[in-house]
C-alpha cells in the first residue's frame, strides 16, 4: 500500500509537470500540435524594415496567420512568404502593407481585402504593397522641413 | 671548509625548490586524476541508465525524493522569484513607458535563465545534499561494500537511479517554477500594478518562442544530470576522498552542494554562450 501511494503521488507530480510544459511550450512557445491545413501566399517588398520570422499577419487587427519565412528575389527585393488558415480568403487586389506596433515595436504585416472576385490561392503572389516606414527617413526630413 | 657549507646549502636550496615544483607537479596530476575520475563515474552511470535489468522502482522512489519533496520548495521561490520580478520590470519598464512589456520580461527571463538555475540551486541544497548524505552513510557503514559482495552492482542500484530521476525531475521542477513564477508576475503586475491583464499574456505569448522554452529545457536536463552526477560521486567516494566517519560525509556533503552550485552556475554560462 505505501509503495503504492508513492506511485500515485510521482504520478501526479509527473502530470503536474508535464501540464505546465504543455503550457509554456504550446500557449507561449507557440508549438504546433495540429499542422492545420494552412495555406502559402507572397508579397514582395522593397522595404522589410526588419520583420521577422513568425511575425504575425493582421487583417482589420485580428491575428489571422504568420510570416514563414524573408529572402531576397532576384531584384534584390524583399519576398516575404506568409501561412494562413484555409478559411480566410485573400482577394487578388488586396494590399498587404509592413506596419509597427507603436513607436518601437515589432513589425508585423497588415492585409487589407480587397474587392475582386478572384481569390488568391496556394503561391499566388499579392500584387499590392507598402513597404515598412523608414521611421528615421520621415522624422529626419520632418525635421529637415521636406515634408 | 666555507666551499664546502656553500655547496651544501646550495644543494639545499635546490632541493626544496625541486620539492616545491613537484608539490605543484603533484597537485595538479591529483586534481586531473580526480577530474578523470568523475568523468568515469558520470559515464558509468549513463551506462547503467541504459543497460537492463534497469530499476524503475528504484527510479520512482529517487522522483518522489528528488521531484516531488522539492516542489513546495520550488512553489514558494518560483511565486516570489515571479513577484519580484513583476515589481522590478515595472519599476524599470515604467521608467520609460514600456510598462507593457513586462509580461515579455518576466516570461523570458523566467524561462530562460532564472527558472532553470534557480529550481536546480533549489533541488540541490534540499535533495542533492540529502542524496550525498545517504550515499556516503552507506559508504562509511560499509552497505556498498555489501551490495558488492553480494555480487549486487551499486551504479545500478545507487547512482544511475538518481541520474535518471534527476534527468526527469528537473526539467518538470522547472516548468512548474516558470509557470508559478509567470503567475507571481501576473498577481504583482496585472492585480497590484494595473497592467492589463490582456496585455501581460498576449505580449508574452507574441515574444516568447519555442526556442526558448527549449533553451529551459535543455538547461534544466543538463543541471539535473550536474546535480545526480557530484552529489551521487561526492557519497560515492565518501571514505576514499574524504575520509571516513561523520566529518568525512559532513565534508562530503558540503563539498557536494558546493561543487554542484558552482558547476551549474559555470555550465549555466556555457549553456547561454551556446544557444544564444
Amino acid at each position: 500500500m505505501r509503495r503504492f501511494d508513492i506511485e500515485i503521488a510521482v504520478g501526479l507530480f509527473v502530470l503536474a509537470g508535464i501540464l505546465c510544459l504543455a503550457y509554456l511550450s504550446v500557449k507561449l512557445g507557440k508549438m504546433e500540435m495540429i499542422r492545420g491545413g494552412g495555406y502559402q501566399i507572397e508579397a514582395i517588398f522593397s522595404n522589410s524594415g526588419g520583420l521577422k520570422n513568425g511575425a504575425s499577419v493582421v487583417i482589420s487587427g485580428v491575428e489571422v496567420g504568420r510570416v514563414k519565412s524573408i529572402g531576397l528575389d532576384t531584384d534584390y527585393q524583399a519576398e516575404v512568404v506568409m501561412v494562413l488558415p484555409q478559411n480566410i480568403k485573400i482577394q487578388e487586389d488586396a494590399i498587404a502593407s509592413i506596419k509597427t506596433k507603436g513607436l518601437i515595436g515589432e513589425k508585423y504585416v497588415e492585409i487589407t481585402p480587397g474587392a475582386s472576385d478572384i481569390v488568391l490561392k496556394a503561391g499566388d503572389r499579392i500584387r499590392d504593397t507598402q513597404p515598412a516606414v523608414d521611421l528615421e527617413q520621415l522624422i529626419s526630413s520632418f525635421v529637415f522641413g521636406k515634408l | 671548509m666555507v666551499d664546502h657549507i656553500k655547496q651544501i646549502s646550495a644543494h639545499s636550496l635546490m632541493y626544496r625548490t625541486m620539492e616545491w615544483i613537484r608539490q605543484i607537479g603533484a597537485y595538479t596530476l591529483e586534481s586531473i586524476r580526480r577530474m578523470g575520475l568523475m568523468g568515469l563515474f558520470l559515464l558509468n552511470g549513463f551506462l547503467y541508465c541504459v543497460v537492463p535489468p534497469i530499476k524503475f522502482g528504484r527510479i520512482v522512489k529517487q522522483i518522489h525524493f528528488i521531484g516531488l519533496q522539492s516542489m513546495v520548495v520550488i512553489l514558494l521561490t518560483g511565486l516570489f522569484a515571479g513577484m519580484v520580478l513583476g515589481f522590478q520590470g515595472y519599476y524599470s519598464l515604467s521608467r520609460f513607458g514600456s510598462d507593457a512589456f513586462l509580461g515579455p520580461m518576466v516570461g523570458l527571463a523566467l524561462i530562460k535563465e532564472l527558472g532553470p538555475v534557480l529550481s536546480a540551486l533549489m533541488v540541490t541544497g534540499r535533495a542533492g545534499s540529502a542524496v550525498a548524505a545517504e550515499i556516503g552513510i552507506m559508504r562509511i557503514s560499509e552497505q556498498i561494500d555489501a551490495l558488492d559482495l553480494m555480487g549486487l552492482n551499486p551504479y545500478r542500484y545507487l547512482i544511475a537511479p538518481n541520474i535518471l530521476a534527476g534527468m526527469i525531475s528537473m526539467p518538470l521542477l522547472t516548468a512548474i517554477f516558470d509557470v508559478v513564477g509567470i503567475f507571481g508576475g501576473y498577481l504583482i503586475g496585472v492585480k497590484l500594478l494595473g497592467v492589463s491583464s490582456g496585455v501581460y499574456f498576449g505580449e508574452m505569448s507574441h515574444y516568447v518562442e519555442m526556442a526558448d522554452v527549449l533553451e529551459g529545457i535543455y538547461k534544466s536536463l543538463s543541471f539535473g544530470v550536474i546535480i545526480s552526477w557530484v552529489c551521487t560521486f561526492k557519497g560515492y567516494y565518501t571514505g576514499i576522498l574524504t575520509g571516513f566517519g561523520a566529518e568525512g560525509v559532513s565534508k562530503a556533503t558540503t563539498q557536494a552542494v558546493v561543487t554542484s552550485s558552482v558547476l551549474i552556475l559555470v555550465w549555466d554560462y556555457f549553456m547561454t554562450s551556446a544557444l544564444f
